[in-house]
């Protein structure tokens, strides 16, 4: 059996000629007929192409929508160096010195009353307690007295002499005092 | 045909009835045919291919023409529609049930009763393959479809329509080779 002409064969079937042409009557006739799915078929492209719309946006966004985001709404861009300086220079900074706080002032003690001391240079500071100050020079001690400076102007004042503190030059007969002597001086 | 198809499918689908009909009146036949070798009844047959083409009107609108025939798109429409006649109307008739006659009036065939009888078996058989050998076989041999439009029309490749149609000429081969041995 030649299978592919039989199947050549099924070619000769033909659907019902009064059939045939009632359906396309039928179909022409439906067609003529406005049509009702207008707006459906409207709806659907629009949604069609509002979804792809949307989806095309959102991979945008996510590529490259931190960037734009940063560089629109971050307060860095509007941050300027002149209004950044202007701000630094109107913050009150102020030290006070007299509220330092000293680790150890025993250490310091210690080591005034120790045998090797330069008495010659030897300055004990009285005063406040507060005031009591480790080895420092005169300037250092005239800064540490004033009350409440300012920074800008801690370094434009010369040196002085404090009015609240008074300095001892101690004199030692043999250049050797006892440490009962010493502790004596310190207690003043 | 080709650049007049187009210019129909575009017309159609802006309501233009006459451009519609004239459509029909070029896809109807082979519509009708592939419905037919794949359901049971000529009535079935024209039920089908009236709810198709009533389906193509519909969704004229929404068609684009992507350069493939416009005869793939109303295949598809029909190999859906016969899937849902199969899925919805088991209880109906069997294959095996039907009536030679109605096949002979189908075809509109007179011709001498020995070969009516060997494209019956050929049809027959055809009905025992699966679904997709049956679309193979009714496009590629009865319509002489070119291999492409076979592809488009069932979304397979060309080479895997080949595959298929290699299989499905074996397989309808055995089944009338079976059927005769089992009449002797």
């Amino acid at each position: 059996m030649n299978i592919e002409k039989h199947l050549r064969q099924l070619h000769k079937i033909q659907p019902d000629p009064a059939y045939a042409r009632q359906l396309r009557a039928r179909l022409v006739l439906a067609a003529s007929q406005p049509r009702r799915m207008t707006f459906q078929v409207f709806l659907a492209s629009v949604t069609r192409s509002g979804f792809a719309a949307a989806a095309i946006g959102l991979l945008l966004f996510l590529a490259i929508g931190g960037s734009i985001w940063n560089l629109v709404f971050s307060p860095i861009t509007n941050w300027d160096a002149k209004t950044l300086l202007a701000e630094a220079q109107a913050i009150n900074i102020q030290i006070r010195l007299a509220d330092l706080q000293f680790n150890d002032p025993g250490y310091e003690r210690e080591r005034l009353v120790s045998p090797a001391t330069d008495f010659k240079s030897l300055e004990i500071i009285t005063g406040s307690e507060e005031n009591i100050l480790p080895v420092s020079t005169p300037a250092e001690t005239a800064t540490a007295s004033s009350t409440e400076p300012s920074i800008d102007s801690a370094s434009s004042e010369p040196a002085a002499t404090p009015a609240n503190s008074t300095s001892t030059q101690i004199e030692p007969d043999d250049g050797i005092i006892d440490v009962e002597e010493a502790l004596d001086i310190l207690s003043h | 045909m080709q650049e007049n198809e187009e210019n129909l499918i575009r017309r159609a689908a802006t309501g233009d009835s006459e451009a519609f009909g004239v459509l029909y009146d070029a896809y109807h036949p082979q519509i009708y045919r592939f419905i037919f070798l794949k359901v049971s009844s000529k009535e079935d047959a024209e039920d089908l291919a009236h709810q198709v083409f009533m389906n193509a009107l519909e969704h004229m609108p929404g068609y684009r023409h992507k350069g493939f025939p416009f005869s793939s798109w109303l295949y598809r429409i029909a190999r859906n529609a016969v899937i849902d006649h199969y899925r919805t109307k088991k209880d109906r008739v069997s294959l095996e049930d039907a009536d030679p006659e109605d096949f002979a009036r189908g075809e509109s065939i007179q011709a001498d009763a020995h070969r009516a009888l060997e494209i019956e078996k050929v049809r027959r058989a055809i009905k025992k393959l699966s679904p997709l050998h049956q679309d193979v076989i009714i496009m590629r041999f009865v319509e002489e479809l070119a291999i492409r439009e076979v592809a488009v029309a069932l979304k397979k490749s060309e080479g895997a329509i080949k595959l298929l149609q290699h299989r499905a000429i074996t397989e309808l081969q055995r089944i009338i080779s079976e059927n005769e041995e089992s009449t002797k």
